[in-house]
């Protein structure tokens, strides 16, 4: 634990600069949009030298922190707080269902934590358990760079995440052998969502799904007695077995309930297998880090979460929307009763949940470092992101990382 | 990787050529309609004259022997033309100007949407859609029979329920976390 009055190391350090990607490299990876127009400063070109034990720690949090969510899962559960949990009464059954029957289908996930080096504590800010962003620049942008100056570098990440994500598939392929070994992938439209749905059906594929296809949610066919289907150029009325959605549950239950209701028919019968499951809503939802902290408040990974400002009268804390994403409409609070700091978004009418201020590291020039762990059902990859600002939103910047083994 | 931008396009495509729509209800049954469907074995070269200011109509179709040499040719009435491949096609439908995409719904009119799109389903393409009647019959008795009787017919299966059209216009925000 970092002592208060004692300055804790930066982590300038540990920063390796490395030559920007060729751009000609990105080409061939089709990356392009995640180094042009806004996001041309999204590459930071620098890594940081993490230590085996470093990495270590982050792993065994996110392990530990897993087991705990879904205790924690099952203890709201439990008490029937559903409305609290942000989960409508209508998708109450499929959540139910999910968590009883789906527990070894949950494919892939992301948790952010801060702290992680030079002993400043790790601690559990979230986990994206739904739909994660940043596994282009992990397994594809960090494993390049690295590979460009390895030599230089010495080490290398800890970036097993294609192979896992392909381990995990073959499990689920191998769990289901009376489905026919076909994926379909959707998103909502949006570029960044296309290239980690991408990264998906490549995995997808390795893995062993003979027919694997993408498409925009609006040209999916849902028959609920039939299954999902989709139309091809051709004319064809394609069925899918597997359906990976790079769109929220919540999105789901929330803005279109009549597919919710339909998706839950269709899981209930076994017409089709829907990655992520359906109780990944529970682990989205912020206000689950509130029950883990009333199960487990001595937890070293857990912050204190509430439901109540009041709960934190010295004023330190962020108020974060139980469903939001990209550090949107969070509001920082710094020791006084107005916020110091507040992000904009789309989340602005979703409850909140009140978590105290976590340790960062920090570098000179200010950025806060936010390392993040991949979960394929086992920990899968690390990546970091850093900004210069309160909250890591949409405008951090991603660092790769290399582990280095002490001689 | 694909772009989005052509996967956002395929719906609008559709959307064009699809006799019944994206969204078909259920007929009353369970059971699921079997549909047969003919798919190109040639390809198709399509030429549209501009007849007005971004109006055009169909000059002339004829089968190429590889389904993807088709493309289609746009005259202009300053003289000038154009030529676009299939893909290219499908891409301006929704991202090329509003000269291109009228250029694409006139040539879609004739065989290339009827055929090159597997949207047959028993309609022939309309003579108003052709230059002239003599336009239309060459098409019809050359390049349309060639298609037709080259074409691979397959049975095909399609649900007799089903929804679509959901999340659309969401595409301006990313949704990962």
């Amino acid at each position: 634990m970092v002592q208060e009055n004692l300055p804790v190391l930066m982590v300038d350090s540990r920063i390796v600069s490395v030559r920007p990607l060729d751009a000609v490299i990105v080409k061939d990876l089709e990356l392009e949009w995640l180094t042009t127009g806004e996001n041309e400063e999204y590459l930071s070109n620098e890594f940081l030298q993490m230590t085996t034990k470093e990495v270590d720690a982050l792993r065994e949090a996110s392990e530990i922190s897993y087991r705990i969510l879904l205790k924690a899962a099952e203890h709201a559960v439990k008490q029937g707080e559903w409305k609290l949990l942000g989960i409508p009464p209508h998708a109450i059954d499929l959540v139910k269902y999910s968590l009883a029957n789906e527990m070894d289908t949950h494919l892939l996930g992301r948790f952010d934590f801060s702290g992680g080096m030079d002993g400043v504590p790790i601690k559990l800010l979230e986990i994206n358990a739904d739909t994660c962003s940043l596994l282009a620049e992990t397994a594809y942008i960090q494993e390049q760079q690295w590979k460009e100056e390895e030599e230089k570098l010495g080490g290398s990440p800890y970036n097993p995440l294609i192979e896992e994500l392909i381990e995990r598939f073959r499990r689920i392929i191998n769990q289901n052998p009376d489905r026919d070994p076909t994926l379909l992938i959707s998103t909502l439209g949006y570029e960044e969502d296309w290239i980690n749905a991408d990264v998906v059906a490549e995995a997808a594929r390795e893995a062993g799904f003979e027919e694997v296809e993408s498409a925009i949610l609006e040209r999916v066919i849902f028959s609920p007695e039939e299954g999902i289907f989709l139309e091809e150029e051709d004319g064809a009325f394609v069925r899918y077995d597997f359906w990976y959605k790079f769109i929220p549950w919540d999105f789901i239950a929330y803005e279109e309930p009549n597919l919710f209701d339909d998706l839950e028919r269709l899981i209930i019968d076994k017409k089709v297998v829907v990655l992520n499951p359906a109780y990944t809503m529970l682990l989205q939802s912020k206000a689950l880090l509130k029950y883990a902290y009333d199960l487990y408040p001595e937890n070293p990974y857990l912050l204190k979460t509430t439901f109540s400002a009041a709960d934190f009268p010295d004023f330190k804390y962020v108020a974060k929307p139980i469903y939001g994403r990209m550090g949107e409409n969070i509001s920082f609070y710094d020791g006084k009763p107005e916020p110091i700091y507040k992000t904009e978004g789309d989340y602005d009418d979703l409850p909140v949940v009140y978590q105290e201020l976590a340790p960062f590291n920090f570098d000179l020039e200010g950025h806060r470092y936010q390392p993040s762990i991949f979960w394929t059902g086992m920990t899968a990859g690390l990546c970091f992101r850093r900004q210069d600002d309160l909250v890591i939103d949409d405008d951090a910047e991603f660092v790769g990382h290399i582990v280095l083994t002490p001689s | 990787m694909k772009s989005s931008a052509i996967k956002t396009t395929i719906p609008a495509l559709l959307l064009i050529f699809l006799a019944c729509g994206l969204i078909f209800t259920s007929c009353g049954s369970s059971s699921s309609e079997t549909v047969e469907v003919e798919i190109p074995t040639e390809g198709l070269i399509t030429t549209v004259q501009e007849v007005s200011a971004d109006q055009f109509k169909i000059e002339n179709e004829e089968t190429v022997k590889d389904t993807a040499d088709s493309r289609i040719i746009a005259n202009y009435l300053d003289a000038t033309s154009d030529t676009f491949t299939l893909q290219e096609a499908r891409l301006m439908q929704t991202s090329g100007s509003g000269r291109q995409q009228s250029v694409v719904r006139s040539a879609g009119m004739g065989y290339f949407g009827f055929i090159m799109l597997g949207r047959m389903g028993g309609m022939a393409p309309r003579a108003g859609a052709y230059t002239s009647a003599g336009a239309h019959n060459k098409a019809a008795g050359s390049a349309g029979k060639s298609m037709k009787s080259s074409a691979n017919r397959v049975t095909r299966t399609r649900p007799s329920s089903g929804k679509s059209g959901y999340g659309s216009g969401k595409s301006t925000r990313s949704y990962g976390g």
